[in-house]
């Protein structure tokens, strides 16, 4: 007989792999995104009862890992302003391959802003409906859908047409 | 036909249904440039998914496992917490703010997990409720009252006493409950896809003793006020009375 807290905990632990792929997707080193995922964890853990059990688990952990990556661009801006004493609030954007269409994939996410790179995350690579997205992110559904497009097109653009054979 | 970037973008997220669906369908196959723009979307989405659907095979560092595992069962002294939650759901509750509404549906989960634990005590036959899809679920004698038993009706010394029946706004039946033992519970179920789904559970009070026959009449002759406010946000008309409740049992809820 389970308990409904081991269901809920096996529950989480089969959504890791695809938290994780969330997490990298926000931040490209792979340590920085298990670091990201693992305070996210214990953040939701020690927060479990503000879990709706109508809603979707894997929406509320993602937006809990949302909150957590915000709160770490935010540190790294302080940080940066810190040390280099103001100017660069942008997230350490990877200055290789300049030109149209050399990018990696994972380069080209890099350089999204913050707020468009969720929006493609949830969207295009975690394949959750606008909605769902939305509300993890949220913001209204237009906001959602105007943010998706410029990511896209910036993504396009960073890419290249890539082959759509 | 004139179709926007987040017309086609919608279509390509599977966002579009229907004859909207339809409609992006027809100009796709009529305009070659549109088809076009679609293969260009769809590439997109692959190039991502493909760079990072490489995680999706890698084994979990077991930090992330260890991270992702709860503390241990709750022991009835947390059955004690409830209580607080419930004061503060109830001091806040005034504040009809957006943020009162979750911390109360945060406030059922909280006493539906723990109270979970707690059911899972009270009988001998097993687990009342379990937890299925993110669905707390009625279970054993639970499951066995809400189907069977009408309303008013429990034999003496029954677990279980099912309090009231009505039909929700979606159309589903509900029905309340009380479960007694060392621990007090009543919840509301309502009916979803031949199961019942347990919305709302709530510890009653004076679970102090062990069973003592006055807590049971208590929680059997009154609905707690959190109970009776769930009930008042899905009921749609009346309850039943006793003649549509054992018609709708021997239609099985449905």
């Amino acid at each position: 007989m389970s308990s409904p807290a081991d269901l809920l905990q096996t529950r989480i632990i089969e959504l890791l792999p695809k938290l994780r792929r969330f997490a990298r997707s926000l931040t490209r080193n792979p340590h920085d995104a298990d670091d990201l995922l693992q305070g996210a964890l214990e953040r939701a853990l020690t927060h479990l009862e503000q879990w709706q059990a109508d809603t979707r688990l894997d929406s509320w952990l993602y937006t809990i890992v949302k909150h957590a990556w915000i709160d770490e661009v935010r540190a790294r801006a302080r940080r940066e302003r810190t040390f280099e004493g103001g100017g660069q609030v942008d997230d350490i954007p990877d200055h290789r391959g300049d030109a149209s269409g050399t990018l990696s994939v994972e380069q080209a996410m890099e350089r999204l802003p913050e707020d468009q790179r969720l929006a493609v995350a949830l969207v295009l690579i975690e394949g959750l409906p606008y909605k769902e997205a939305a509300q993890i992110i949220g913001v209204p559904m237009g906001t959602l859908t105007s943010r998706l497009a410029r990511g896209r097109q910036a993504l396009q653009e960073l890419l290249g047409p890539g082959d759509c054979a | 036909m004139n179709i926007s970037d987040e017309l086609l973008a919608a279509f390509v997220d599977g966002e579009l249904e229907g004859t909207e669906r339809a409609r992006v369908e027809q100009a796709i196959a009529q305009d070659s440039q549109l088809a076009q723009r679609v293969a260009q979307q769809r590439a997109l989405r692959e190039r991502l998914r493909g760079a990072f659907d490489g995680v999706l095979q890698e084994a979990v560092p077991k930090r992330l496992a260890q991270a992702a595992r709860l503390a241990p069962a709750p022991g009835p002294a947390q059955v004690i917490d409830l209580a607080r939650v419930r004061a503060e759901r109830a001091r806040r509750g005034s504040q009809r703010s957006v943020k009162a509404r979750r911390l109360t549906l945060a406030a059922s989960l909280v006493v539906g997990l723990l109270a979970g634990v707690v059911l899972q005590r009270l009988s001998t036959s097993g687990a009342l409720t379990e937890f299925h899809d993110g669905s707390l679920l009625a279970r054993g004698a639970l499951a066995r009252a809400l189907d069977e038993q009408l309303a008013g009706a429990a034999p003496a010394g029954a677990p279980v006493r099912v309090g009231l029946s009505f039909k929700s706004r979606t159309g589903s039946y509900c029905r309340t409950f009380a479960v007694s033992g060392n621990h007090l519970a009543a919840g509301l179920a309502c009916r979803d896809q031949e199961q019942w789904q347990v919305l709302n559970l709530v510890g009653t009070e004076g679970a102090g003793g062990a069973g003592n026959g006055q807590n049971m009449r208590m929680a059997a002759s009154s609905l707690p006020p959190a109970l009776l406010q769930a009930v008042n946000e899905r009921i749609s008309g009346e309850p039943l009375n006793a003649a549509a409740e054992a018609k709708a049992r021997s239609d099985d809820w449905h």
